[in-house]
């Protein structure tokens, strides 16, 4: 796996959150914003989501955070989206405190909502959770470890990595945001990878 | 555990999901993973409700639970496992007696993940008014024709099959078959 890019939202509050975020519906209060460094969507009673847009990113990747969460309501919160693309198109991992059905995987297609997924994962907040595609198959985890089995779906096939939110909460956020490819990289880090682009120049 | 074959409901909106129906009613907080027909109402669930829970979801006409053994053939069941596909416009004459439940199983999620793929390229629904498994290709509509064929060339498939008087049922069979999924994911079973 390659990090291919971070946001620890460590910045001034702002809202939108703006570059390099984008909503992936235009409409009112469907983008995050900045608060007390961290990223939170805009209106708690409106579901939110942007991506990514620091690289252009490959098709297979991961979004991970930290989530924080006030909510019990099941399936709503914050959390991870992958293949995000605008016109609400996207798939998501959404956390709350619900003694059950806690944690909902979905996918936007053309903003049609369809859950694929609701399981029990209790977690304590600031806890990362992740979620990845590769072809066909998305995976969640729970601090590095998978919230059950593994979930084919052949909807989507591009997009970008991001943040997501389902409402209602009473409160939420995330931070340390981190997206990746599962590329193998060379070892020796950066110098590996300078070490491949001299090859490649010749 | 078990899996169903049973509709999808929901009209996609954040108060109206898509999802399984009789679930939230019969099975209330139960976990489960759903596989759905792309745009059409019908949907796999992979669900492990209790026994109680079970024969409220299979009381209802329109829901089929497979048994718990995939790995058994399907045998004397034949005709009814291919009446329960074609009601539900999923390609059936395919299935012989001698196929696995999970065999069937893993077809019939890889007719559904094409028709996924169909639902990012288009919203309208393929079998809406008056087309049915029976319908040739050269009777579709102009543009489901287009967007058909739209589908198969995103997932890399051979698009031959898309012409003339090739009915649903068997395109969307030859479709499938030309997946490259060695595992496809269904709650914990894996096809």
């Amino acid at each position: 796996m390659a990090v291919l890019a971070t946001d620890n939202f460590n910045r001034a509050d702002v809202n939108p959150i703006g570059s390099p975020w984008t909503a992936t519906n235009a409409g009112a209060n469907r983008n995050f914003r900045i608060v007390s460094n961290t990223a939170q969507e805009q209106l708690l009673a409106q579901d939110a989501a942007v991506f990514n847009t620091s690289v252009t990113w490959p098709n297979n990747h991961y979004s991970q955070a930290k989530v924080t969460v006030t909510g019990v309501d099941g399936g709503t919160g914050p959390g991870c989206g992958v293949r995000m693309a605008t016109s609400d198109n996207y798939y998501r991992l959404v956390l709350d405190h619900a003694s059950s059905g806690n944690a909902e995987l979905a996918k936007f297609v053309s903003g049609s909502y369809t859950q694929l997924w609701s399981r029990t994962q209790a977690f304590t907040d600031g806890a990362t959770f992740y979620l990845e595609v590769q072809g066909t198959t998305l995976i969640a985890k729970h601090n590095g470890t998978a919230i059950g089995a593994s979930a084919t779906d052949s909807s989507l096939s591009t997009g970008s990595p991001g943040l997501t939110y389902s409402s209602p909460a009473s409160s939420a956020s995330l931070d340390d945001w981190e997206g990746g490819d599962f590329s193998s990289g060379f070892p020796g880090g950066d110098e590996g990878g300078l070490w491949y682009m001299s090859i490649e120049r010749g | 555990m078990s899996i169903y074959l049973l509709p999808l409901i929901g009209t996609g909106t954040k108060e109206d999901p898509r999802r399984p129906a009789y679930i939230q009613a019969d099975a209330p907080g139960v976990e489960y993973s759903l596989m759905d027909y792309g745009t059409e109402p019908v949907c796999l669930m992979h669900a492990n409700p209790s026994l109680a829970q079970h024969l409220l979801l299979i009381a209802h006409a329109d829901v089929v639970a497979l048994p718990a053994n995939l790995d058994q053939q399907i045998g004397a069941q034949q005709a009814v496992v291919q009446n329960a596909l074609q009601t539900l416009n999923i390609p059936e004459n395919w299935v012989q007696s001698s196929f696995t439940y999970r065999q069937v199983l893993r077809v019939v999620a890889l007719i559904f993940q094409f028709m996924q793929r169909l639902n990012f390229v288009t919203v309208d629904r393929l079998f809406g008014s008056g087309i049915t498994l029976s319908t040739r290709f050269n009777q579709l509509p102009q543009a489901m024709r287009q967007q058909l064929i739209a589908a198969a060339n995103s997932l890399g498939y051979d698009t031959s099959s898309l012409s003339g008087t090739n009915t649903l049922r068997s395109i969307l069979k030859t479709l499938a078959d030309q997946s490259n999924l060695l595992e496809v994911f269904l709650g914990e079973e894996v096809l």
